[in-house]
């Protein structure tokens, strides 16, 4: 087990620089989540991690060792593809006691061993059987069992469920987690999903466009997005986003969208600026005070919960609503937003205004 | 039960049995092009045919063609030239062409280019590579030779001795052929799927043991298609021995092929030359299913 500390790294193809001063310290034990759209250089993070990908500048530090030079096989890690990555010329069993083969365990130690994992994660009937026979679901078992019996000092996620089916990536989201929980091992976990980054990580670090947005626990990032993108991407259905200016002219300051609909107060924002006003599903409501009107169009019922779309003026708003309301496409309703829970940015940089 | 049956009547019966005859043109094919002469090939290896005016006269002689097999005199040296020749060439294009295609597998740019230039010498006729080759080997003004003169060495007899000849024809072969496995290898070696590779080095592989455990594993099917084509091609060789040393000094570079056209074509011997063709051809096959045994048994153990 051990920490992993990432400090100014660079990424350049050629003349291309794809990452630029990347800083990120995970601590011993921790599960941290990279998260982003494709594209955004998270993957390309895990690999220079793993020692797979190159980096131009900077340096990687696992268990405060500096391993810039180090193969991967020299840097005690254990990854998880999201191919799986099987080798499909061995069985399972085989799969499993590979690097403990080129490490020379006994053979004693290395039965244990597959014993021991292959109970822990349900493979014990499949031992004899080959990738080429097993169903998705089950691959990834063997994968995440041939990470196991390696006891790394880092687990390196590469979207592992992202080929599998939503009930089963549900049920495996849990069982990683508690896994992690039995284990205490360093994770590094890479998605697209933000449910999955929400739900699994001890902390999350939302990328875009081969920088880091923002390092944080799920709820403090969700709840105090740094920038427009991490509001965006963080969240579904997707946040509201109004373009909106400070209105000088209203007796307390406040920001007026632009189809005219004061929705929160300006706060330090100085008056005449343009804003980028977001806020929450959850944080708006049907009010026949509201300041927003418009019309019901799609009504999406979850069971739990219902989400409602209503065409305004400032384009399409989603709220959550209570069910027992009975929403109807067509209604014209007015929508209050609550001036508290409103995110304000700015357009041109995205960054947060205070 | 009746219910889901199909017309009944000759309809019926046609429609039942279309597929087979839609097969039809191409077995009449198959048999005519392939089973009759091979048949006609079998008859032949125990026949004695002879020729008078404008027929030919067969008579059913099997043990004349056997004693000629055993009193054939450069028989064996035929087959053993023969077993080098596949042996050295195959290996040695075996291991080229995989080395090239695992090299060029890591370039960066350039792949095409190695593509494209490779095909060429499969595209050369084998009577210009012959010819060529010849030209290459002279001993007089051939360019090896003129290499050699270059750096103070004597010239050397590339195809007039009997202990070179056999082998300037298998560096031609060698030659000729590489290329075939690299193209064949490099695509397979394209189309190894990283992640498992990289899953390898992850897991503790070093560079060699990446290559001997997980890659070489992964190239066995490919690898096996071509040993098995180059085998065969191979036992058949027969242009370019013709064309370099005409099997000689003596019979010194003499492959089974080219003994097969003499006794056929220089001999007049069709009985004897058909035994022969048919040995050849379960000799082919024996190897072969003993290379899949091989190949199956590495793949399981």
């Amino acid at each position: 087990m051990a920490s992993v500390s990432v400090r100014n790294v660079d990424k350049r193809f050629g003349d291309v620089v794809v990452m630029q001063g990347i800083d990120l310290d995970i601590d011993d034990g921790e599960f941290v989540v990279l998260v982003g759209a494709s594209g955004c250089g998270k993957s390309t993070l895990l690999r220079m991690i793993a020692g797979l990908e190159s980096i131009t500048g900077g340096d990687i530090l696992i268990g405060g060792r500096r391993v810039n030079d180090l193969e991967p096989r020299e840097r005690d890690i254990a990854m998880v593809f999201q191919s799986y990555a099987l080798y499909p010329h061995l069985d399972v069993r085989d799969n499993m006691s590979f690097s403990m083969k080129l490490r020379r365990r006994t053979a004693d130690d290395i039965a244990a061993q597959i014993g021991e994992t292959s109970a822990v994660l349900n493979l014990g009937h499949l031992l004899e059987r080959f990738p080429r026979q097993l169903s998705g679901g089950q691959r990834q078992r063997v994968a995440m069992g041939r990470a196991i019996v390696r006891d790394p000092q880092v687990f390196l996620f590469d979207e592992p469920l992202s080929n599998l089916d939503a009930q089963l990536r549900i049920a495996m989201r849990t069982e990683i987690r508690a896994l992690h929980q039995r284990l205490g091992a360093t994770s590094i976990y890479v998605t697209h999903d933000q449910v999955e980054a929400m739900t699994m990580a001890d902390r999350m670090v939302v990328m875009n466009a081969g920088g880091i947005e923002q390092v944080g626990a799920p709820l403090d990032v969700y709840d105090r997005p740094r920038t427009l993108h991490v509001a965006r991407f963080i969240g579904a259905p997707a946040i509201n986003v109004f373009d909106a200016v400070v209105d000088d002219a209203s007796p307390a300051r406040r920001v007026v969208t632009k189809g005219g609909a004061p929705i929160a107060d300006a706060g330090g924002a100085r008056a005449g600026r343009a804003v980028s006003a977001a806020v929450r599903p959850e944080h708006v409501d049907i009010d026949e005070r509201g300041a927003l009107a418009g019309t019901i169009g799609v009504v999406e019922n979850l069971g739990h919960q219902t989400y409602v779309f209503v065409e305004t003026a400032d384009g399409r708003v989603c709220l959550l609503v209570d069910r027992a309301r009975r929403p109807h496409p067509g209604d014209a309703v007015r929508l209050a937003v609550r001036a508290a829970h409103v995110h304000l940015f700015d357009p041109a940089t995205g960054q947060r205004i205070s | 039960m009746n219910a889901h049956r199909g017309p009944r009547g000759v309809v019926g019966w046609l429609n039942a049995t279309f597929r087979y005859w839609s097969l039809a043109p191409a077995v009449l094919l198959f048999a005519v092009l392939t089973v009759y002469p091979v048949l006609n090939l079998f008859r032949m290896s125990v026949s004695t045919i002879q020729f008078k005016g404008n027929t030919d006269f067969w008579s059913f002689t099997p043990r004349r063609n056997w004693d000629a097999l055993f009193s054939d005199p450069s028989l064996s040296s035929a087959v053993s030239n023969t077993l080098i020749f596949v042996a050295v060439a195959v290996t040695v294009e075996m291991l080229l062409g995989l080395a090239l295609a695992l090299l060029v597998g890591r370039m960066t740019r350039g792949k095409g280019l190695m593509r494209t230039l490779m095909i060429v010498p499969i595209l050369v006729p084998p009577v210009a590579i012959g010819s060529m080759f010849k030209l290459m080997y002279n001993h007089d003004f051939g360019v090896f030779n003129q290499l050699l003169g270059l750096i103070g060495l004597e010239p050397v007899s590339w195809l007039g001795s009997t202990s070179l000849a056999l082998w300037s024809v298998i560096a031609v072969d060698i030659w000729h052929w590489v290329p075939f496995v690299f193209l064949i290898l490099f695509a397979a070696v394209e189309g190894l799927p990283g992640e498992v590779l990289d899953a390898g080095r992850v897991d503790g592989a070093d560079r060699w043991q990446l290559l001997r455990y997980v890659t070489l594993p992964l190239l066995l099917p490919a690898i096996t298609v071509a040993l098995l084509f180059r085998s065969i091609l191979a036992f058949k060789a027969f242009d370019e021995v013709y064309l370099l040393t005409g099997g000689g000094p003596g019979t010194s570079s003499e492959l089974l092929s080219l003994h097969l056209y003499r006794v056929f074509f220089e001999q007049n011997q069709l009985g004897y030359g058909a035994l022969l063709s048919v040995l050849t051809i379960v000799g082919v096959l024996m190897l072969l299913a003993m290379g899949r045994r091989l190949v199956a048994g590495t793949r399981n153990g």
